[in-house]
Formats: C-alpha cells, sequence, structure tokens
C-alpha cells in the first residue's frame, strides 16, 4: 500500500515535470530554422540491428500486400521498435521514453544512414508530441548539399502552398552521432487539420509503382486505390469512387467544359499553384517529374467530390537551372489536356510561376539567402557526418558523398538561385509552349 | 454502410449486455429452477464418455470384422481395432466492422474477409492394439481439400500405454493439459469457437510425454503431468514456438463426492486446477491480444525468461442446465528486455469466463448427444441455448515511468476484452451438429483502439458440424 502510493506520487511528478517539459516548446520551436536542432534516440542494440535487417522487407512488404499479393507472415519482420525520444531545445531535454520507430524512404533507403520515421501515437491512439503524431528523420541519402529538401519546402510555404515544416538536426542513436538529418512534418490528419480546418476527408499518399499519368485505367476503382493511392485514413470503409471519377473526367470531359468539369474533383488553382512551384524548383521527381507523377498526397475535402494536392519529398528539387518552364507537361493527361483546351489554367499557371520568380530573386535574393543560411547553419554538422550519401545523377545507387561533394552541390544551389528566375521570367516572356 | 446482416440480433444483445449483472442473475436463477432430472456429471474434456455412449456393435466370431454402426471400424478380434473418425465445420461468418486482417498473411490494409469458411476438415484414425495400447492420429485436410491455411495440420498423433492402473503413459502430440475448454474435443464444444481465454492462455497441443490415469475412483480423479517440446501451438506466433521445454500438470475430479453432507447436486460438480512452466524464447515473443478478425490491440512483448501458467476450472450439469467456468493466469519474465538492457517487471495475462446452457427442447445423454436423435432416430433431436461471457487482461507488475503500450514498457498499461458470445445448437443427432452464435468483442482500453474509431467487434457465425 506504502509502495503503491510512492509509486503514484512519484508517477504524478513525472506527468508534471514531462508535462510542464513539453508544454513549454511548441512546433513552431521544433521546426525552427534559425538554428540547428539535436535529438538522441535511444535503442535496443539487438532492436537496431534487427531494424537493419528488416529494413528494406518491411518497404516491399508492404507494397506487395497493398498489390493484393499474398504474403507470408514468415519468416516473421518486425517493422517497428521502440525507442526512447529525446529533444535538447535551449537547455531543456524533452524525452518521450516509449515511442515508435520504423524506417522510412523509397529510393533513400539506406542501412548505412538509414531514415527514420518517429511515431508518437503508435503505443498510444492520443498521444502526441508538441501536437505532432510523426516526425520523419530524413537522412538525405540522395542529395549531397543535404538541403534540397529543406529549401524547397521552405520556398513552397512562402508562395503559400501548405507544405511540411522542416529542419536539420544533429541526430545521435544510443549517444553516438549518426549524422546531419533533415526534421520533416508528416501529412496526416493532424496536417490537414492545421491547413485546411478539417480533417474528416480521404487523405491518401500517392505510392509509385508503375509510370502513371492520370491515363485512364477504367472504372475499377481498384486500378486506382490502394495503388498507386494509398489511403492513410478511413481504411474501413475508403471511398474510391471519387478518384475514378476524377480520372474519367480528366481524361473524357469536353474540351469546352474541362476547366470546370474537373474542378469538381480537383483544386486546379491549388494544384497548378504546386505544379508551378515544383517547376521552379526544377523538381525532378513530383507531380510531373522525370518518372510520371510522385511524391504528394491528395486530400478529398469531407462531404465534397473535390481533392486538392499537397508536397513531399524534394530530394531531387534544383535538378537543372535551365528547366523548361512546360517540362513534361506533355507526358501527363491532365497538364497535357489544359496545355492544349485551357488556357485560363495556363495563365494561372504562369501566374504562379512569375510569383514564384518574384519571391526567390536573382542574386542576394531571398532563394539565396536561404542557401546561404542553411549552409552556414549545418557545414560543420554535415561535415562531421561520415556517413553521408549521395545519388546525385539519380542512377538508383547511393554512394558515400564527400565534404566536396557537399561544398559542390551547395555552390551549384547558389547559382540555380541566381539564374533560375531570369531563366523562367525568359521563357515566359517568350510565350514559347512546348513542342 | 455498414451491413445490416446483425443488425436487429446486435441491438437486441447490446441492450442486454448493458446489463451484464442482471443477465447472469436471470441465467443463474433459471440454472436453479431447473434442477430435477439428474445427469451424472463427467469430466468435460474425457472422450471415454463419447465412446460408451456408442451404439453397441454386434459380436463376431470371425477375426477380421468391419462394422459402420458408429462409424467405420475394422475389429481384428481381440487383438486390435482401427476407427476411422472424421470432423468437418463448415462456417458462415460475417464481421462488423467488416474488415479484417487475414490470417496467416501480411497485410497493408485491412481487407473483406470471405463469408464460407471450410474451419475443420479432420480426418483420423483411432483405436487400440490389445489392452495396452491405445492409439490416436488425426490430421486437418483444410489445404488439402481448399486453400485455408494452417499452420500445424497434424492434430492428435499419440500412442498411449497402458502400463498400469495409475500409471499410463502418452507419447506423441497431444494436448497440453491445461485448460478444461482448451482440452476439449472441438466436436463437443458448447459454442463454435473457444473462449479468448482459452484460445489465448492454453498451450494447446504440443509433442510430448504425459503420465496420466484416473485415482480415487469414487471421486472420478484424474492426474495428468508431462514435459514438452516446446510451450505448445497456443502460443505460436506463425507456427513457431515461442516457449522452449515446458512443464505441465493437471489434477481434475469431482472431489467433492466424498463430502456425503453436501446435497447430491453439488456433490458432482467438477472441479480442477493446472500450472505449466517452460523458458521462453528471447524476443517479441510475449502472447498477443488480438479480435476474432485479428486486428491487434496488445502487440507481442518482448520477453526472455520463464512463462508460468496456472489455471482452475468448474464444471456443473444438473438436468438440462450446464454451467461451466474457467480462470487462468500467466506470468512472463522480462529479464534484460528494457531499451537500455534494464529488467522489466513480470507481463500477466488473466482471463476467465462463466458459461451458462440451458435445454429447452429435447433431452442431452451425459456424453453431449441428443437422446432422441433426428434422422437416425425418431426425435427431433435437442437443442441448447447457451451464454458465456469472457474476460481476458494483459497487465504488468508496476514498475518505474508512466504505463505505455510499448513491447519495452516497464510498466505495461492495462488492456484487454470482454467478449459475450451466445446462440443456440440444434444436436440433430450424434453425427450433425448446427450452431448459430453471435460474439461481441469490447476492448477495454479505448485510447488502443485495434481499428480507428471502433473498440466493439461483432461475429456472427452459423456453423453446420458433420462428425462422427
Amino acid at each position: 500500500m506504502r509502495n503503491g502510493m510512492i509509486r503514484f506520487i512519484l508517477a504524478s511528478l513525472a506527468i508534471l515535470s514531462f508535462s510542464s517539459g513539453a508544454f513549454a516548446q511548441t512546433p513552431d520551436d521544433l521546426f525552427n530554422g534559425a538554428i540547428l536542432h539535436e535529438i538522441r534516440i535511444f535503442i535496443a542494440p539487438q532492436d537496431y540491428a534487427t531494424f537493419k535487417e528488416t529494413n528494406f522487407t518491411c518497404q516491399f512488404q508492404d507494397l506487395d500486400a497493398l498489390a493484393g499479393k499474398v504474403i507470408s507472415p514468415l519468416p516473421r519482420v518486425i517493422c517497428h521498435f521502440p525507442v526512447e525520444f529525446h529533444w535538447k531545445f535551449n537547455g531543456a531535454d524533452v524525452t518521450l521514453p516509449q515511442v515508435s520507430v520504423e524506417s522510412h524512404g523509397k529510393g533513400s533507403r539506406s542501412n548505412i544512414k538509414p531514415s527514420f520515421k518517429i511515431d508518437f501515437s503508435r503505443y498510444e491512439s492520443r498521444n502526441n508530441f508538441l501536437g505532432l503524431r510523426y516526425l520523419v528523420l530524413r537522412a538525405d541519402t540522395q542529395d549531397p548539399s543535404l538541403m534540397h529538401e529543406r529549401v524547397a519546402m521552405t520556398f513552397f510555404r512562402k508562395l503559400g502552398i501548405p507544405a511540411p515544416r522542416e529542419a536539420h538536426t544533429r541526430l545521435y542513436i544510443n549517444d553516438a552521432y549518426a549524422g546531419l538529418y533533415t526534421m520533416v512534418e508528416e501529412v496526416d490528419p493532424i496536417f490537414i487539420q492545421a491547413h485546411f480546418g478539417q480533417s474528416d476527408g480521404y487523405l491518401y499518399s500517392y505510392e509509385w509503382v508503375a509510370p502513371w499519368g492520370f491515363e485512364d485505367r477504367g472504372r475499377d476503382s481498384s486500378k486506382y486505390s490502394p495503388l498507386p493511392l494509398k489511403p492513410e485514413n478511413n481504411v474501413i470503409y475508403p471511398i474510391v469512387e471519387p478518384i475514378v471519377e476524377m480520372v474519367q473526367t480528366v481524361n473524357h470531359a469536353p474540351d469546352a467544359q474541362f476547366s470546370s468539369a474537373v474542378s469538381q474533383f480537383i483544386d486546379l488553382t491549388a494544384l497548378f499553384k504546386q505544379l508551378a512551384a515544383e517547376n521552379f524548383v526544377a523538381e525532378q521527381d513530383g507531380i510531373i517529374g522525370n518518372y510520371t507523377m510522385n511524391n504528394f498526397f491528395l486530400y478529398r475535402f469531407q462531404e465534397s467530390l473535390q481533392s486538392t494536392v499537397i508536397p513531399w519529398d524534394k530530394s531531387n528539387a534544383f535538378w537543372a537551372r535551365e528547366w523548361n518552364i512546360f517540362h513534361n507537361f506533355s507526358s501527363n493527361v491532365l497538364t497535357a489536356r489544359a496545355l492544349a483546351v485551357a488556357p485560363d489554367l495556363i495563365a494561372i499557371y504562369k501566374d504562379f510561376l512569375r510569383q514564384a520568380a518574384d519571391i526567390a530573386g536573382g542574386p542576394g535574393g531571398w532563394l539565396e539567402q536561404e542557401i546561404t543560411n542553411e549552409y552556414q547553419q549545418i557545414r560543420q554538422a554535415a561535415y562531421d557526418d561520415i556517413l553521408k550519401l549521395q545519388d546525385k545523377s539519380a542512377t538508383g545507387t547511393l554512394k558515400p558523398s564527400s565534404n566536396a561533394d557537399f561544398e559542390s552541390e551547395v555552390a551549384e544551389m547558389i547559382q540555380f538561385a541566381r539564374q533560375r528566375s531570369a531563366f523562367v521570367r525568359a521563357q515566359l516572356d517568350s510565350g514559347l509552349f512546348p513542342q | 454502410m455498414r451491413p445490416i446482416l446483425w443488425r436487429p440480433l446486435v441491438k437486441s444483445v447490446q441492450s442486454l449486455a448493458k446489463n451484464q449483472e442482471a443477465f447472469l442473475r436471470t441465467l443463474l436463477s433459471i440454472a436453479l429452477l431447473l434442477l430435477p432430472g439428474i445427469v451424472l456429471a463427467q469430466n468435460p474434456s474425457d472422450e471415454t464418455a463419447i465412446e460408451q455412449d456408442d451404439e453397441p456393435v454386434a459380436a463376431s466370431a470371425q477375426p477380421l470384422h468391419l462394422s459402420f454402426k458408429n462409424r467405420p471400424s475394422l475389429h481384428l478380434g481381440e487383438f486390435a481395432n482401427i476407427d476411422l473418425k472424421s470432423k468437418w465445420h463448415f462456417d458462415f461468418r460475417g464481421f462488423d466492422p467488416p474488415k479484417w486482417n487475414a490470417p496467416a498473411q501480411v497485410t497493408a490494409l485491412p481487407s473483406t474477409p470471405p463469408t464460407f469458411y471450410l474451419t475443420r476438415a479432420r480426418v483420423g484414425v483411432k483405436g487400440n492394439v490389445t489392452k495396452y495400447f491405445d492409439y490416436e492420429f488425426e490430421r486437418d485436410m483444410r489445404q488439402t481439400v481448399g486453400s485455408d491455411h494452417e499452420w500445424h495440420p497434424w492434430k492428435d498423433n499419440y500412442v498411449d500405454i497402458n502400463a498400469h492402473r495409475l500409471v499410463e503413459i502418452r507419447v506423441g502430440k497431444f494436448k497440453v493439459p491445461f485448460g478444461m475448454e482448451a482440452n476439449l474435443s472441438e466436436d463437443r464444444l458448447d459454442f463454435a469457437f473457444k473462449s479468448r481465454v482459452s484460445d489465448v492462455l492454453s498451450p494447446a497441443r504440443e509433442r510430448g510425454v504425459m503420465l496420466h490415469a484416473q485415482f480415487l475412483k469414487s471421486s472420478r480423479m484424474q492426474y495428468q503431468i508431462g514435459v514438452f517440446r516446446y510451450d505448445g501451438e497456443g502460443s505460436d506466433i506463425h507456427g513457431l514456438p515461442t516457449g522452449k521445454r515446458t512443464y505441465a500438470a493437471r489434477l481434475a475430479g469431482e472431489p467433492l463426492r466424498r463430502v456425503r453432507q453436501l446435497p447430491r447436486s453439488i456433490r458432482h460438480i467438477y472441479l480442477g486446477t493446472a500450472a505449466t512452466r517452460g523458458q521462453m524464447f528471447e524476443g517479441p515473443n510475449g502472447v498477443h491480444g488480438s479480435t476474432f478478425s485479428n486486428f491487434t490491440y496488445l502487440d507481442h512483448m518482448y520477453v526472455r525468461g520463464n512463462r508460468t501458467r496456472s489455471g482452475a476450472e468448474m464444471s456443473w450439469v444438473e438436468g438440462p442446465v450446464t454451467i461451466k467456468g474457467e480462470y487462468a493466469h500467466m506470468s512472463e519474465e522480462r529479464i534484460g528486455q528494457g531499451i537500455h538492457g534494464e529488467d522489466l517487471p513480470d507481463k500477466i495475462s488473466r482471463g476467465w469466463y462463466l458459461m451458462a446452457g440451458w435445454n429447452p427442447l429435447g433431452k442431452m445423454k451425459s456424453s453431449g448427444r441428443p437422446q432422441n436423435p433426428f434422422l437416425t432416430g425418431h426425435g427431433f433431436g435437442a437443442v441448447e441455448l447457451a451464454a458465456r461471457f469472457d474476460v481476458l487482461t494483459f497487465y504488468s507488475a508496476p514498475g518505474p515511468g508512466l504505463p505505455s503500450r510499448s513491447p519495452r514498457a516497464p510498466t505495461i498499461l492495462p488492456n484487454g476484452e470482454r467478449t459475450w458470445t451466445f446462440g443456440p445448437t440444434w444436436y440433430l443427432n450424434r453425427f450433425v451438429k448446427i450452431q448459430a452464435n453471435a460474439q461481441r468483442e469490447r476492448l477495454t482500453d479505448i485510447e488502443r483502439k485495434a481499428v480507428f474509431g471502433v473498440n466493439v467487434f461483432w461475429t456472427g457465425i452459423l456453423r453446420l458440424q458433420l462428425a462422427m
């Protein structure tokens, strides 16, 4: 009885001390780009070994299961592990003693420098960390600058696009420096609520499994979901039919009514704004990237047929300074038809491109300043990171990245910032259309 | 949006379930009012009653004699006999929510379950060789005749050596002596499915050696003590054992028969107790909690050390009324399983169930067969109405820190489920039985939902059983 009382008092004190630590900070503090953060995670050594063993299996198993393949649970594959999470901020050590971690990423997945997804609510559905249920710790294994992702998303938000917040952090695993990472806000119902004032609609993540550019796959809803559009909520009662109708309309709406018909299903203003932003930063792996559609979320508003898009994973941004403003427009049914029959949409697109050029500026402009600031902030942490990887040419193979590679890519980005706006404006003014 | 299959049934039962205590009181009152018509109780998991209830087979002077009276049976004079046995369960099931995680399959998203299942397709032989050896061999043929997965197709496969009146030696694969319901043959269950307590906490079948016999015949006492290769198929994860060599012991019977001062109806109450102990394989091998539709609400905890079970069981049959109950407790050690390698308090899994059955139509024999069978006789068979309430809870001894659901949590936040099962069973004759059951599972930890926004799971089952 006495022991029980002591435990109760200790537990109460723990709650109070944790609460005071946790509630003093906000998500804005966590994604405060003005500082280089420090995160420490502790994981049982045998679990970290298992994590690396199952790192790739978990990814493919999940995709195969989504594709409807029957996958035996043997050999037994563990994909989630309990960890102790610490965030050092302003001298405080904000700790969550039992949260879950799983591996993260597709082409960027690596056992040398793995990416992590921290799940604060796996063991407690109402648990959160500063209001967040998830936090992605991205290893930036494809990007030698370690900055593409954060700079692009910061730029998107500056353009008014609902994009995940990001900040750099030093990551320590079991007290050993694991490298420089980017903390990324997850697109989940909390994110949706914060940006759209609702979260009971239908959220899908786009899982690239084969090239698809909105071509008509028929009226069989299984051709669209759970792959490539994987439900992220409402998994028991998913309603896929509006997606089928959306694709049918994109493909078969009469030319004269294309904009009005398609806008029933997609917020076209938001879509073309994001297309403009992605094009401006020369995103090679986005909605109309070089691999057809990829790296976005689709959210269908509650009690509505209309959906909107949310950007994700900009590792392959800043691909080329002279990236045509209509790059790949013809490879996607929606953009191709817009180009052919919807000048109103192309006008919106051009307006947003011009806005993007204005905000980014030229030499010494906002974009160059952002790149310079981030570079100065992370330089030493990047130098200390001996596990840096890169795949600058998107070959599909990750290779070690040196400090020289890092410096070289940052220099490329600065050149991009100085010259990209002028190039875009020149193309806009020329009135050129893709052949 | 949701299926209307069970809606009327669900509504009436939901209102009933709100007053669980009143419902139990009502059942007990009915039981007490139906005391006449005594049927002698026996060990509920004792199969000998079934054999004693078989129709007599005419003796034959021939050394080789084939009979089909109760089942195909070949008699080799006094030397041996071979009985063919078979059990078939054809199920129609419905779920609400109408999704599940298919067993024996990795699923990224819940899928729509099928409606029809061939749950059992067992074929085997059973018999004796001289008076010294009994044997049984049984295999589930579901994978052969259908596509259903079966981790352990070989079921009871053992030889009993009748060495002495007080010592019989059973060698092979058979049920670990723990749990009354778990040791009952699947074709004799009062419900289509065992309680969640029996499913989760009982070891089920395993390879081993066991000494067993009846003693104190007047009290119908029996003992079972054995050593087994692993911890039993009940605690397997995808067919892989989670525990090493396991020891088990059980003592059961009707000890109150000797207490003449007690009323007769009380004296033949069946009581039993059992325990098991064995080491576990290190890793995420603790028993886990999941709904009948396979949604996990408690993960496999990381364990290392001993797994210990203890249990008690009770059965009381009085005329048309049956009351049964069991209690089971399992502790699993977690030595060095903290995130920093520290020892964690034992994980505790605990559960009990109470069931009541009543025969409003027809009479049943002690073997569980109808006195006036349908088709094979001139009667209607018998109908039993039954209800069961079972409670399964997972927690840990108090440890440092706040309670959590993490598989390495020092203090495990209690979680579990409370399940109502009810429905009629129509025993047509010795070969055929039809059961219609509804099962309502309610998860107690509303923050750890198997499906977001849902903590009540319904399962409806219509089963046709053919067995001999």
